[in-house]
């Protein structure tokens, strides 16, 4: 920087400090009453975030287990259809006895008739 | 970073209401400063250096986290300047009846008289021009932060400036303007 720009820097700068009792006395403390007020927001909000952020995750928790629970018994379902189905075959399903256990051939493994 | 920017910035990022006084001892005046010589109205500057406080506790996080705190608070200070005067040029002129019964506020102990030569010759230099001399001689910014307020290369500051510098010696010395006393 040469010297003719201090100069000029200087002038500007003398001139610009000369006036700076010009800055309102009551600026700071009106600044720091937005201040608290923004703080006290952004804390609020920073609490509902991590409330938020709780619930969702206990959300995906919740969907997930009630997933696989309906999975599990879907394939249950299908299990024990395919059990009634079996006895159907071997004409051992009479009505009334859809939940009884079928009866196989302890040597064959084959469902029995009754 | 001194050691006293560097503990000021953990405390702002831990979003401490006594962080923010000492922000605004470290850098109001100079952002008032800048803001009464960019938009020509200490009023207006009250008003965004009450938003440019706003928008540091939104963004106090980033605040803590930046590795140049008074430039990174001046591209604040100027965002808020900028969305400020959109914001004014969006509001409807006022019914005349409703502005006469609006008392008027006595400004002229905010107004900065002695600055009107300064003003006079700096709004002969173009746009960015005038920018950066009013970041680097009425903020005190170093070029590295008036670089990062204004989003221009460091080098192409420093030319800028010295060249604005040289056509305000010369305005000052051809045109015979008076600089306050």
């Amino acid at each position: 920087m040469t010297k003719q720009d201090r100069t000029i820097e200087e002038l500007i700068l003398k001139s610009v400090k000369s006036s700076a009792s010009a800055i309102p006395d009551d600026l700071q403390s009106s600044v720091m009453k937005r201040v608290e007020s923004q703080l006290r927001y952004t804390t609020w909000v920073d609490d509902c975030k991590l409330l938020g952020s709780r619930l969702a995750i206990l959300v995906v928790v919740l969907v997930v287990t009630f997933a696989s629970l309906s999975y599990q018994s879907n394939q249950l379902n299908q299990l024990t259809n395919s059990k009634a189905s079996a006895r159907m075959k071997a004409g051992n399903l009479k009505a009334g006895n859809w939940f009884r256990p079928a009866r196989y051939d302890p040597v064959t493994r084959s469902a029995m008739q009754k | 970073m001194s050691d006293e920017t560097a503990q000021l910035q953990k405390r702002l990022y831990r979003g401490e209401s006594a962080a923010f006084i000492s922000l605004y001892d470290l850098l109001g005046e100079r952002i008032f400063r800048y803001l009464v010589a960019q938009s020509g109205s200490a009023v207006d500057a009250a008003d965004i250096v009450q938003e440019t406080f706003v928008a540091f506790v939104k963004f106090h996080r980033k605040l803590g986290k930046a590795k140049n705190l008074t430039g990174y608070a001046f591209a604040i200070a100027r965002n808020e300047m900028i969305r400020f005067k959109k914001k004014q040029s969006r509001m409807p002129d006022l019914d005349p009846e409703v502005a006469e019964a609006i008392p008027v506020i006595d400004a002229s102990e905010l107004t900065f008289e002695s600055n009107d030569w300064i003003q006079s010759v700096l709004n002969r230099l173009d746009e960015i021009d005038q920018e950066i001399v009013r970041l680097k001689v009425f903020a005190e910014l170093n070029f590295d932060e008036v670089a990062m307020v204004t989003k221009l290369n460091p080098n192409n500051v420093a030319t800028r400036y010295r060249r604005a510098i040289l056509k305000l010696e010369s305005l000052l010395d051809t045109e015979n303007i008076e600089p306050a006393k």
